[in-house]
Parts: structure tokens; C-alpha cells; sequence
């Protein structure tokens, strides 16, 4: 499964699919304080990405793409990224 | 025919027919600036489009139109009748053009001429002067070829010159001579349809910069938030042909406002200005490089004070463009270089009045190219006066249309392009004839190579003519700032204003290819509510509801069955449930299936007050047309079936039976005379009324009439009552015009008019009193697929009767029916109705006569008979398909049905039937 949920982290790897929008955006409901790590996102669905930019979780850890790190941490609030 | 063309074919002639309603409305409140205003949007984007074709006639024409309406809007002229007359034939022309067109693929000889000629009416509306008058810039027809997008098309948007510095620069450097700016909107509900916007964003070719955001505020509270609603928008550069951006976008439709434009303006410098004496300094040390032509040099020298000065600031970011920017091709670029020299030299972009240096140095530079002389470009540089900053513009526009006609782009939309360029060339340039030629023999030689010499000679030939420069006076006064570089972009150093308000098209358009097809059509275009479907769709959809229907109709005979071969009474109750839900749920279908075929009758109503304004005006009689109820509904088959009986109709109302108003005035009635178009929509059929407020029609006359034409004979001189005689009038071969006129009265008019009605199961009457006017009421069916037929035997074999025309069924004992002369007649409720043997009619064999005869009793065409028939079976719903081949000589047939189990079913037409003696 392309998004794990954690205790703390939900981590979104390769390509994310449109399903994952709902059950990502409950987990974040869940755990305000969660956080994202993207390392290894290839890809999200355009509505999981809706979610990323509605809630704002940190970003523990940006995409190791830079093509992607590019764009989306912009749309993410870069500023909020807390490394790693 | 190539899409594009179908497209522009179909939506100017969408927007001509509403155009026609228009202006009518316009003749009536000529005060309107709403009606003016959309004319003139019709006007423009028709010229626009088609400026993407060779139909210089249609251009001209459209564009001398809009010019008028231009004047009406300014409120320098008024539009009287003759002016409405003029623009109405416009619009036929436009129209006919359009069909030759369709046919041809071109405009047929003398178009030109008869544009010219058009074009020139309309212009001497505007008065004499301003007709030979080059017309105002923001009204550059074929420029605008691409101006689907609007006027700037070759600025970027706003939001791209907003965009971070190093986003801008990457775009630059990627980017050869355009580079797009793409603002995609994902219509909300696409993850539904399974789109995923963020990968067609992603994959876009050239993909430089990308932005997302969304488009209205994220709910405070997260549970508000809705996951599956797309809410986002996106932004993306792309270096990389307009065309291959609106390929990939063209799934998107409007969502995707597709824009490109020439890079060199993504070049404005952001930052705090720092100020202090030495970027004087550096800027005068860059202007030596520069006027000398020596990129290099210039690159190196930007990038050395760069190091020295430090990086911060917004001198700084200028020497970065600079950098960026030296060495690039084009007259765009170096026009842009020189802006930016000199903005470095003040410490802010020059503005709108200042665009002297700018402009100058870039016709120097067109002079011979980079390495050209030096001196001139100083002299230019250091300011001169307004005069040559026009004649700059009018190069600059040249020399933009030179590159735009090097840069490569796909075969459909060339020719569209050269005739764009060939346009603003002449237009800028003056009337040259050996420009002219050069661009036709561009296109006979499908290769710019022509054109580009020549605009480079005009370019080089020292170009400071007159005639160039007053041509493009006008142009320079409204389209300086935009042409002088994009310095109203960038009129302030931190967020640029809008450019939209810069009147871009001169220098903008013609850098844009022609969109090709509707990727670039701008954002607002209202949202797509209706969907256009081929019919043949519809019909199949419609052949399957049929078969459906067929095969529900079978359940019936399956449950016979299963009760009395296999005498199973459970499962044929459980079939006949069964049954009765599928016939629910068919009959569901069907009617949605109806429904969409059904178009309102404003379809064809709306070209009426057109039509009756005309004859009003040819008659010479004042005419009122009231139209009613035009958004009723009904089977597209039928309106459109409509169309030509009505046009009967009010011909015959206007021609024959309004009065001339003298008359009309003497008779105490208005001088203006009332027609009035009424349609009403009952449960299946729908009624249509044209009536008016005329002489009435006199039965005696009629009767007569018909007499002395063969029509009727002695007896029914006699018999006839007034409302039968007057229902003569649909007789063939009557007609009562004392006179016969151009509008009407050669004697087949009404005759076809009852022929097409009850070609599509309808039925007209005429109502009439004398001196009051006259009602003509036409009834037709909403929709002509499906009928109920009731199924009757005779002989043995089956046939179907349609349900509308029966009256009762009815067993008498056979004594009752008497023999008059050679025909059987019965009384029926009091009134002596003629009998009619069905097996005699259709030559079948006659059984043994029953004691009591079974009679359908029929009315046909207000004449009630009875049918003597076997049997009478169930009615069914049934699709009627009209006879075919050899078959369709039988007329006493109106058609076959396939029934449930199989049979084909006759169903008679009872009118030809009993005609038979």
C-alpha cells in the first residue's frame, strides 16, 4: 500500500492513488499534529495532493525527487517542512 | 474537411443565426448597448476565426460589420431600417460564403468582389472618409487569427511574470522563440471521471515550472474539507511548441487556457532598487557593448559588474537578465536587452513615454543583424523624438511576424498564419505591392522563405518611408506601450500591473500561431452545459429502446405459454410480474430517450421575425409578428419537418391576407396588421397556430374557386359545409390569389403545406371569419418513434391501425349494415356512418360472413368510417419504420413494426386506404 499510516507519520511512497485521498485525509483528521514523509512519493493522485495542501501536515521528511521537491513544496508551505 | 474548418463552420453559423435575431431586436431599440455589444462579440469572433482561413472576402466583410457596430456603440451612428437591411444581407453573404465553404473547401470566384463590395457598403455607413481608412489597431482582423485568446495573446499572463525570478529564467533559457504559459482548471467533479489533472500537469511537454494552488480558501475546519472535489488550480511554463502544449491539453477543452507568447518578456527584473551613480556607469559600459553588436561581450561585461556589485537587489537581477538575455536571437530580444539597459542606466523601467530607446535600438539592430553597425544604434539609444519611435514600432511588428513565419508549426494552421502575417504586414507597411506578392507567392509555394525576404528587405531598406510610418500611427498611438517591449509588464520594478489592459494585439497576436482547435480559447467561454451528439447516436440509442420494446412485448407470449403448453400458472404469473416492471422501466427509457431528442421550437421560430420583417418590407405593408410558446418542445424530426410549412404559412398570411393598410384602415382596423405565431405543448402532440388579424377568407369564394379549378365537383358545391370549404384551400392545385406575387401564390403552397404536416403524423386545419382573420392549426405528434397501434385481423392475417385514428370498436349484427347502391353503410349513435370491408380493400379472401360483424370505427381527416374486420387483437407499442425498396410504392401502408414474437406487422394508413373506392 502506497500510503502507511503510523502513529505519528504517514508515509506516501510511489504513486498514490485517487482511493488513498480518503483514508490519508481521516488519519490526518485523527492526528493533527501527524506528520508526512515523502521520500519516496513518485506521484500523488491530484486529490491526495488536495489533501497535503488543505491540512498542511509538516513534511518530515521532502521528496527525494527534486523535480517533484520542486513544485510540491512550494504548494505544501515549504516553510513549514521540518527536515530530515 | 479538416476539423478546424468544421468547427469555425458550425460556430460562426450558430453565431450568425443569432446574430439575425439580433439585429432585429436591435432595429427596435436601437439604444441598447447590451444587444450592440453582443453583435459586436459576434461580429469579432467570427472575424477572428476566420482569419484562420483563406476567406479574405468573409473577413472583410464580418470585419466592415463590426466597424459599424463600433460606430453604433461610440454612438456615432444611428441605425435606421437601411442600415439593418445592409447588415442583415451581410450576414446572408457571411452565411452563403459559409456553405461554399462547407461544399468546396473554398470560397467560389467573386467572393472577393462581392466581399469588397459589401465591406464598402457597410464602410460608407461609417461616412465617406474613414472608409478607405486603415481601421484601428485593436480592430486587426487576421492578426488576431490567434487571438482566440484575447487581445495580448503574445504577453505572458499576468501571474507568469509574477513568478519567482529563477522560474522566469529557467523558462528563458528552455524556451526557443515561445514559450507557454498554461492555466489549467480542472472542472471540480473530474476525479470522477477519473482524471487526475496533477499528471496531465506533470506530463506537459516542456514542463519548466509548475504552480499549484487552489482556487478558493481551504475550510477552516478539516471536516468541511471534501477530498474528491477538485479545488485546485494550476499554473505551468512550458518550452515547447504552442501546438504540442494545446495537443496536450486538448482533453482539457476550456479548462486549459493555452497561451503563448515570446519569452523575452518573462524578463523583468524584481527587487529593491539599490540605486547610486555607478549603474550609470555600468549601464553606459553595457550600451557600447551592445550597440556594437557584440553579445559576448555584453554577457561577460553584465557578468563581471554582476560580481563586483553583489548579487542582491534589483540592479543586480537586472544585469541578470541581461546575461540571460544576450545573444538571443530575435528583435523581440534585443528591443527587450536595450529596455533593460536602459532601465539599468535609470534605476526603473522606462515607461509608456519613454519608449524611444527601447524601440530604437531594435530597428537598428533588424538593420543588420547583431553585428551591425554602431553609430546609428547610439544615436537611437541616447533618445530621439516621437517620429522614429513609430517607425520602430511599425518595424518591430515587422520583424515579428518574420520570425513568427521562421518558426516552424504544423501544416493545417500554416496557411492560416501567412495569411495573419500577410495582413499585419500590409497593414503596418502600407499597401506594398511587392510585399503583397511576395506573401502570394508564399503560399503558392507553401514556403515562407518569400515573405521573410521581403519583410527583411522592407526591414533594411532604410524603412523610415512615410507611408509606413503614417500608416502605423495610428497603431502606435494605442499599441506603443505594449510594442515597445512589454513595458507596461513591467512598468513598475516589484509586482508588474496588469498588461491586459495594454492593447497588446499590434505587437502581441501575430506572435502566436493560430490555435488549433479549442485548447487556447481563452477562460471566458462560459462552461459547457449542453453536449452536441451525432444524431446517429441518438437513433441507435433509439433503434435499441425499439428492440427492447420488441423484446418486452414478448413476455406476454412467454407467459401464454408457460401456462398453457407447460401449464405452469406460477411461472407465468411470475413472468407477467416481471412483465409489468420491464415494461415500467421501458417505457422510462424510451420517454428519456425522447427527451432528448427533443429541441424547443424557438429552433425554427427564431428565423421568422426575420422572415416576416422582410416581407413586410417587400409588401409594403406594416407587419407585426408575435411569436408565442417558442420553448415548447417536440421531436427534432418534427421541428424541424416544421420549417418549411410554416414558412408557407406566414407568407401566405402576410401575401394574401393582411390587408394594404389603407384598406385596413378603412375597415377600422390598425394600420399595422398582427401575425401571430403561437405553439402550445399538450401531453403528445403539440399545436401550432398561425393566425392573423386579415381579410378572412369568404367560404362561398372558396367554394367556387375550387369548383371552377376541377377541385370539387357539382354535388359538393352544393353539400359542402362553410368549415369544410374552407379546408379546400389545402386541396391540391388550389390556390385563391387573385394575383400571383414573388412572396407567395403560385398555387402549391398550401397543398405541401398539409402534405409535410402528415408526413410526420400531423394534421392542419384553417378556421376563417370573414373580415376578422384566419386561424391555421397545425397538431403534430411531439415525437414521430414510437406509435400505439391496435392490432386487427382480417383474412387471417394481422395488421395494425394506429390508435389516434380509432374512434370505437364496436359488433353489430350483421342485418344492420345496409346496402346503399353499391355501398354498405350503418347507423351508428344516429349518424349514417360508410362501411368499408378491410379484406376487400386489401384483396384478401373473404370468409364465411359472421352474424355479427366486428367494425372499427375510424376518422380520418374529419370523415368518420367503419372497417368490417375479423377480429380485434391487443394494442401494442410498436416502432414504426417507414417501407422500404419495392415495398414503399404501397402507400396504403404507412409502415412495419416487429412484434414480440417475432411477426411483422402492416400498419395500415388509413387515409390512402379509404380513398380506395
Amino acid at each position: 500500500m502506497p500510503v502507511k499510516l503510523g502513529k505519528t507519520v504517514a508515509t506516501l511512497e510511489g504513486l498514490c492513488a485517487v482511493e488513498e485521498a480518503e483514508p490519508l485525509l481521516a488519519w490526518l483528521r485523527e492526528h493533527p499534529r501527524g506528520k508526512v514523509n515523502l521520500a519516496r512519493l513518485a506521484h500523488p493522485h491530484t486529490a491526495v495532493l488536495q489533501v497535503l495542501m488543505a491540512l498542511r501536515p509538516p513534511v518530515s521528511a521532502p521528496p527525494r525527487d527534486p523535480a517533484l521537491a520542486a513544485w510540491l513544496l512550494p504548494a505544501l508551505g515549504a516553510g513549514r517542512a521540518e527536515g530530515g | 474537411m479538416n476539423a478546424l474548418l468544421e468547427q469555425f463552420i458550425a460556430e460562426s453559423r450558430e453565431l450568425l443565426e443569432a446574430a439575425s435575431g439580433r439585429f432585429l431586436e436591435l432595429e427596435r431599440s436601437p439604444d441598447d448597448p447590451e444587444l450592440v455589444n453582443e453583435l459586436f462579440r459576434a461580429m469579432h469572433t467570427i472575424k477572428g476565426n476566420s482569419g484562420l482561413f483563406d476567406v479574405p472576402a468573409l473577413t472583410r466583410t464580418v470585419h466592415a460589420a463590426e466597424d459599424v457596430l463600433v460606430a453604433v456603440r461610440e454612438g456615432a451612428l444611428r441605425l435606421g431600417p437601411e442600415h439593418v437591411d445592409l447588415l442583415l444581407d451581410a450576414m446572408d453573404q457571411v452565411s452563403a460564403w459559409l456553405d461554399e465553404l462547407e461544399r468546396d473547401g473554398r470560397l467560389g470566384e467573386g467572393a472577393d468582389a462581392a466581399g469588397e463590395a459589401l465591406a464598402g457598403r457597410l464602410r460608407a455607413l461609417l461616412g465617406g472618409g474613414e472608409a478607405a481608412a486603415p481601421a484601428p489597431p485593436e480592430e486587426d482582423a487576421p492578426a488576431e487569427a490567434g487571438a482566440a485568446e484575447g487581445p495580448g495573446a503574445a504577453l505572458p499572463p499576468d501571474w507568469a511574470v509574477a513568478l519567482p525570478g529563477e522560474a522566469r529564467a529557467a523558462a528563458l533559457e528552455a524556451a526557443g522563440g515561445t514559450a507557454v504559459a498554461v492555466e489549467y482548471t480542472p472542472d471540480e467533479n473530474c476525479f470522477f471521471a477519473g482524471d487526475d489533472p496533477l499528471q496531465t500537469a506533470r506530463s506537459a511537454p516542456g514542463l519548466v515550472w509548475l504552480g499549484v494552488e487552489p482556487r478558493e480558501p481551504w475550510p477552516e475546519d478539516p471536516e468541511a474539507f471534501d477530498p474528491y472535489r477538485c479545488v485546485l488550480r494550476f499554473r505551468l511554463l512550458c518550452a515547447a511548441e504552442p501546438g504540442a502544449v494545446r495537443e496536450h491539453f486538448q482533453y482539457a477543452g476550456e479548462e486549459a487556457a493555452v497561451h503563448a507568447f515570446d519569452p523575452v518578456w518573462l524578463a523583468v527584473p524584481g527587487g529593491e532598487p539599490q540605486g547610486g551613480e555607478l549603474w550609470a556607469e555600468v549601464a553606459e559600459d553595457l550600451r557600447r557593448a551592445l550597440a556594437a553588436g557584440d553579445a559576448d561581450a555584453l554577457r561577460a561585461r553584465a557578468e563581471a559588474a554582476l560580481e563586483a556589485q553583489g548579487g542582491e537587489g534589483w540592479e543586480p537581477d537586472c544585469l541578470r537578465w541581461i546575461a540571460r538575455l544576450a545573444g538571443r536571437e530575435g528583435e523581440a530580444a534585443r528591443a527587450r536587452l536595450a529596455l533593460l539597459v536602459e532601465a539599468l542606466a535609470r534605476g526603473e523601467l522606462p515607461g509608456e513615454a519613454e519608449e524611444t530607446p527601447a524601440a530604437a535600438p531594435a530597428g537598428e539592430a533588424s538593420a543588420g543583424g547583431p553585428a551591425a553597425e554602431g553609430p546609428d544604434g547610439g544615436e537611437g539609444a541616447a533618445g530621439d523624438d516621437g517620429g522614429p519611435a513609430l517607425d520602430a514600432t511599425a518595424r518591430e511588428l515587422l520583424a515579428s511576424q518574420r520570425d513568427m513565419l521562421r518558426t516552424p508549426c504544423a501544416a493545417e494552421v500554416w496557411d492560416g498564419r501567412l495569411a495573419s502575417a500577410r495582413a499585419v504586414c500590409l497593414r503596418v507597411a502600407g499597401e506594398r505591392p511587392e510585399l503583397a506578392e511576395a506573401f502570394d507567392r508564399a503560399r503558392a509555394e507553401r514556403d515562407a522563405q518569400p515573405a521573410i525576404e521581403a519583410i527583411e528587405t522592407l526591414l533594411a531598406g532604410e524603412g523610415a518611408e512615410a507611408p509606413a510610418a503614417e500608416a502605423v500611427a495610428e497603431a502606435a498611438a494605442a499599441g506603443a506601450e505594449a510594442a515597445a517591449g512589454g513595458a507596461p509588464a513591467a512598468a513598475a520594478p516589484q509586482p508588474p500591473p496588469a498588461p491586459s489592459a495594454a492593447p497588446a494585439p499590434a505587437g502581441g497576436a501575430p506572435a502566436t500561431p493560430p490555435a488549433p482547435g479549442r485548447g487556447g480559447d481563452g477562460a471566458e467561454r462560459p462552461r459547457i452545459r449542453t453536449l452536441k451528439v451525432d444524431l446517429e447516436r441518438i437513433d441507435a440509442l433509439m433503434d435499441l429502446v425499439g428492440e427492447l420494446v420488441v423484446a418486452k412485448n414478448a413476455l406476454p407470449y412467454l407467459a401464454r405459454r408457460a401456462e398453457d403448453v407447460h401449464g405452469a400458472r406460477e411461472l407465468a404469473r411470475e413472468i407477467k410480474a416481471q412483465h409489468a416492471v420491464i415494461h415500467r422501466v421501458t417505457e422510462a427509457l424510451q420517454a428519456a430517450v425522447m427527451q432528448v431528442r427533443m429541441i424547443p421550437l424557438s429552433h425554427v421560430f427564431q428565423r421568422f421575425p426575420r422572415l416576416v420583417r422582410d416581407l413586410s418590407r417587400r409588401l409594403g405593408k406594416p407587419i407585426r409578428l408575435v411569436v408565442e410558446g417558442e420553448e415548447a418542445e417536440a421531436d427534432k424530426n418534427v421541428v424541424e419537418d416544421l420549417a418549411e410549412p410554416l414558412v408557407h404559412l406566414l407568407r401566405n398570411a402576410c401575401d394574401h391576407r393582411i390587408e394594404p393598410p389603407d384598406e385596413r384602415e378603412a375597415a377600422g382596423k390598425p394600420r399595422e396588421g398582427t401575425v401571430r405565431l403561437r405553439a402550445v405543448a399538450h401531453d403528445d402532440h403539440v399545436v401550432i397556430e398561425v393566425s392573423d388579424d386579415g381579410r378572412g377568407m369568404d367560404p362561398a369564394v372558396i367554394r367556387r374557386k375550387a369548383y371552377e379549378k376541377g377541385v370539387i365537383g357539382e354535388q359538393e358545391l352544393e353539400s359542402l359545409d362553410d368549415q369544410a370549404a374552407l379546408q379546400l384551400i389545402f386541396a391540391p392545385g388550389f390556390s385563391t390569389a387573385e394575383r400571383v406575387s414573388d412572396v407567395s401564390g403560385r398555387g402549391v403552397g398550401m397543398d405541401a403545406v398539409r402534405a409535410m404536416v402528415r408526413r410526420v403524423g400531423g394534421e392542419v386545419r384553417v378556421h376563417s371569419v370573414p373580415g376578422a382573420g384566419t386561424t391555421v392549426r397545425l397538431v403534430l405528434p411531439l415525437s414521430v418513434a414510437v406509435s400505439q397501434v391496435m392490432i386487427v385481423e382480417a383474412g387471417g392475417q394481422h395488421f395494425g391501425v394506429p390508435v389516434e385514428a380509432i374512434r370505437e370498436t364496436v359488433r353489430v349484427p350483421a342485418a344492420d349494415i345496409h346496402r346503399v347502391k353499391d355501398r354498405e353503410a350503418v347507423v351508428l349513435r344516429d349518424r349514417l356512418v360508410p362501411v368499408h370491408r378491410l379484406h376487400r380493400l386489401l384483396g384478401l379472401e373473404e370468409g364465411e360472413r359472421p352474424e355479427e360483424e366486428a367494425l372499427l370505427v375510424v376518422r380520418v381527416d374529419g370523415e368518420t368510417a367503419a372497417l368490417v374486420v375479423d377480429r380485434f387483437h391487443e394494442g401494442v407499442d410498436v416502432i414504426q419504420k417507414p417501407l422500404e425498396g419495392v415495398m414503399a410504392h404501397f402507400t396504403i401502408y404507412a409502415g412495419t413494426a416487429l412484434l414480440g414474437d417475432g411477426r411483422v406487422l402492416l400498419v395500415l394508413n388509413l387515409r390512402e386506404l379509404l380513398r380506395c373506392p
